[in-house]
C-alpha cells in the first residue's frame, strides 16, 4: 500500500474519531493526561492529609503500586461511583462492607486540574464524606488522577477492599489510557491489550503475577464501542488466566480504558532502596521509546512533506515505517508476565533478609517519564548513576521525533521494559531467563556512588529528549 | 535588518502538532525563539531573525498544519534582542509525566 492510500485511511481514521467527539492527536501520548504531581496533587494533598487522618483516611505515600498485608483468598473488592460536584457516599453500604483499603481514580475537569486549590477542594469534599461514611480507618494505598477536557466527564471511582490479614501480601494498582494507536480502530483487541497489560505492569515490575483480578475500568462515547472494548478485556483475561470482577462502570462518555488489578505477592517487594550499593547495576529488559514510533507514524500521516522529509532523514520508507509501529504496538500488548516471574524468582522470600548476592535492589517500570524514570531510582535510593547506553527500540524514528519536535520525550512507553537494579551476578543469571523468554535485555548503567542522587548521561541523550525541562534532571557527560 | 515577532494564533490550534508543525518551519527559516500551548487554547510564538524570515513565518502561521483550523494571528513587531540562543518548544508540566 503506498502513501497516498495508508494517508486516506488515516485520515478516514480520524475522522472517525472526531465523529466520536475525540482528538486522537491530544490521545497520543500513551497514559491518560495525569493531573500534574508535582505542581498540583502533591501540594493539594499535603495541604489535607493530616486532617484526613484525624477522620480515620490515609492516603499512603506514593507508589508505583500498592503492596499490604492481606489474606490473598479473604479480599473483597466493591466498586463505587461518585459525582465530583457532590459525591453521595452510602454509609449503610459501605459499612456493611468493612472496607479496609481503597485504590481510587479520579477524572477531573483540566481547570479542576489547572492548580493546587480546586483540586484540593473537591479531594477534601470526597474523601471527607468516605471517610464519615466508612466507620471504620482506611487507608488509600493508590490513587490515580486523570484530567478530562469535558466538564461533564468528572468522577471518582473507588475500589474498596475488605481482607482479613494472615501475614500474606496483596499488591494492588490502577492505570488507564484514552487510547494507544490513533491510527487504528478503538475498539481493536490490541488497544485493549495494551491499556490492561500497562495496568498490570506495575504489578509485574515487584515479581507478583499468581492469582490476577481485574476489575475492569472502561467508558467510551457509544454503547457499542463500549461494549466492544469490555469483550475485548474478558478475553485478554481468559488469555493470561485472570479473574475478572464484576464491577459498574463510569458511563460518561469520553474515551478511557484500563483497570484496577491486584494479585498475590509471594516473596518481599524490590524496595530494597537503602540496599543499593556502588558497582550495582542498571539494566532494562527491553529496548524503549514506543511512543515516538506511533506519534511519528501520526504526523507522517497527515503531512506529506513531514514524510518526504522522514524518508530522507531516516531511510525509512513509510510503509515499513507502520509496520514498525503495528510491531511495537505488540510489543506493548503482551503482558510481561515472564518478567514478573523471573523478578519473584531473585526477591527474598517473606521474612527472609535481602542478599544482594542473590536478590535484585529495586525495579521500576519505563513509562511516560521515559529514561526520567532512572532519575527516581536514583533520588529513591540516594544513589549517583551513570547511564552509559540508551537502548531505543529504533533510534533513527526517536532522533527524528526529537529534531521536529514531535514528542516531548523520545524514550517514553507504556507498558515498557522494566529497570532492574543488582548486582552483576544476579543481572547475569537474570539476563539469561529474560533471552529465553524473547527479550532484550541490556545493562544501561551502573551505580557510581551513594549519598548524592545525581543521573549522568551520554550526551547523545539529547538527540532523544527535546523538553529541556528533562533534559536538565541529568548531568550531560 | 532583524526583528523579532511576538505571534498569537488563534483557532483550533491544540492537540493538532501546530508547535511541532511551527518549530520545523522557524528551523527552516533560520529562526530563533519559542513556541508554546497557552491556557486560552491560543498558541503563542516568540521568533527573531531576519525580517523577511519572520514575514514569511507569519504566513505560515496563518496557514497552519493540515488538521488546525486558523482564525485568526495577531502579530506584535519589536526590537531585535538576540536573547535566544535556538528555536525551542516550551511543553506544559502536563505533557511531561514524572
Amino acid at each position: 500500500m503506498g502513501y497516498e492510500s495508508l494517508a486516506r485511511e488515516f485520515a478516514e481514521r480520524i475522522e472517525y474519531y472526531r465523529g466520536l467527539g475525540v482528538n486522537p492527536f491530544s490521545l497520543a501520548t500513551g497514559c491518560a493526561v495525569k493531573v500534574d504531581l508535582v505542581d498540583v496533587l502533591y501540594p493539594a494533598l499535603r495541604s489535607i492529609r493530616g486532617e484526613l487522618e484525624k477522620l480515620g483516611l490515609t492516603i499512603a505515600p506514593r507508589r508505583d503500586a500498592d503492596v499490604f498485608e492481606a489474606d490473598p483468598g479473604s479480599l473483597r473488592v466493591t466498586r463505587g461511583i461518585y459525582s465530583v460536584e457532590d459525591p453521595q457516599v452510602d454509609p449503610y453500604e459501605l459499612r456493611s462492607f468493612k472496607p479496609r483499603r481503597a485504590v481510587v481514580l479520579a477524572q477531573v475537569y483540566q481547570r479542576v486540574a489547572s492548580s493546587p486549590e480546586p483540586f484540593r477542594d473537591v479531594v477534601w469534599r470526597f474523601y471527607t464524606r468516605v471517610a464519615e461514611a466508612s466507620g471504620n480507618e482506611i487507608t488509600v494505598g493508590k490513587g490515580h488522577s486523570i484530567v478530562s477536557a469535558d466538564v461533564g466527564s468528572q468522577f471518582f471511582l473507588v475500589d474498596f477492599m475488605s481482607f482479613n490479614d494472615d501475614g500474606s501480601l496483596v499488591v494492588a494498582n490502577n492505570d488507564t489510557i484514552q487510547i494507544i494507536d490513533p491510527a487504528e480502530d478503538p475498539g481493536g483487541v490490541l488497544q485493549t491489550a495494551v491499556a490492561l497489560s500497562n495496568s498490570l505492569n506495575d504489578l509485574f515490575t515487584v515479581g507478583a503475577w499468581r492469582n490476577i483480578r481485574i476489575y475492569p475500568v472502561y467508558d467510551a462515547p457509544s454503547d457499542k464501542l463500549r461494549l466492544k472494548i469490555r469483550d475485548n478485556m474478558l478475553s485478554y483475561a481468559e488469555k493470561i488466566g485472570a479473574l475478572v470482577g464484576d464491577v459498574s462502570q463510569p458511563n460518561r462518555g469520553s474515551l478511557l480504558m484500563g483497570a484496577t488489578v491486584v494479585a498475590e505477592m509471594r516473596r518481599r517487594p524490590p524496595f530494597f532502596y537503602d540496599r543499593v550499593e556502588p558497582g550495582m547495576k542498571v539494566m532494562v529488559t527491553r529496548p524503549i521509546g514506543e511512543l515516538a514510533v506511533i506519534n511519528v507514524y501520526m504526523l507522517v500521516m497527515l503531512d506529506r512533506e513531514i514524510a518526504e522529509e522522514f524518508e530522507n532523514q531516516t531511510g525509512i520508507a513509510v510503509e515499513e515505517l507502520l509496520e514498525i509501529k503495528n510491531r511495537f504496538i505488540e510489543t506493548m500488548a503482551k503482558p510481561n508476565i515472564e518478567v514478573a516471574k523471573a523478578i519473584e524468582s531473585r526477591l527474598p522470600e517473606l521474612g527472609e533478609e535481602f542478599n544482594p548476592r542473590e536478590h535484585i535492589a529495586i525495579t521500576t517500570d519505563v513509562t511516560g517519564p521515559g529514561v526520567y524514570v532512572v532519575k527516581e531510582l536514583a533520588e529513591l535510593s540516594n544513589t549517583a548513576i551513570r547511564l552509559t547506553n540508551i537502548p531505543l527500540l529504533d533510534h533513527r524514528i526517536s532522533e527524528f521525533a526529537t529534531r521536529n519536535f514531535i514528542i516531548p520525550n523520545s524514550t517514553a512507553g507504556t507498558n515498557g521494559a522494566i529497570v532492574v537494579i543488582a548486582r552483576s551476578e544476579v543481572l547475569e543469571d537474570l539476563e539469561e531467563d529474560l533471552r529465553k523468554a524473547g527479550l532484550q535485555p541490556t545493562v544501561i548503567g551502573y551505580i557510581e556512588g551513594r549519598g548524592a542522587p545525581i543521573v549522568k548521561a551520554p550526551l547523545k541523550l539529547k538527540k532523544y529528549i527535546a523538553s529541556k525541562s528533562y533534559l536538565k534532571e541529568f548531568e550531560l557527560v | 535588518m532583524m526583528v523579532k515577532a511576538t505571534i498569537k494564533v488563534y483557532g483550533e490550534v491544540q492537540g493538532v502538532g501546530f508547535r511541532a508543525w511551527v518549530a520545523r518551519k522557524a528551523l527552516k527559516l533560520g529562526l530563533k525563539g519559542y513556541v508554546e500551548n497557552m491556557p486560552d487554547g491560543s498558541l503563542l510564538a516568540v521568533v527573531e531573525g531576519g525580517k523577511a524570515a519572520v514575514e514569511q513565518f507569519v504566513e505560515e502561521c496563518r496557514r497552519g498544519p493540515p488538521l488546525a483550523r486558523v482564525d485568526g494571528v495577531e502579530v506584535a513587531w519589536s526590537e531585535y534582542t538576540g536573547e535566544f540562543q535556538e528555536f525551542e518548544v516550551r511543553y506544559s508540566e502536563l505533557e511531561l509525566p514524572r
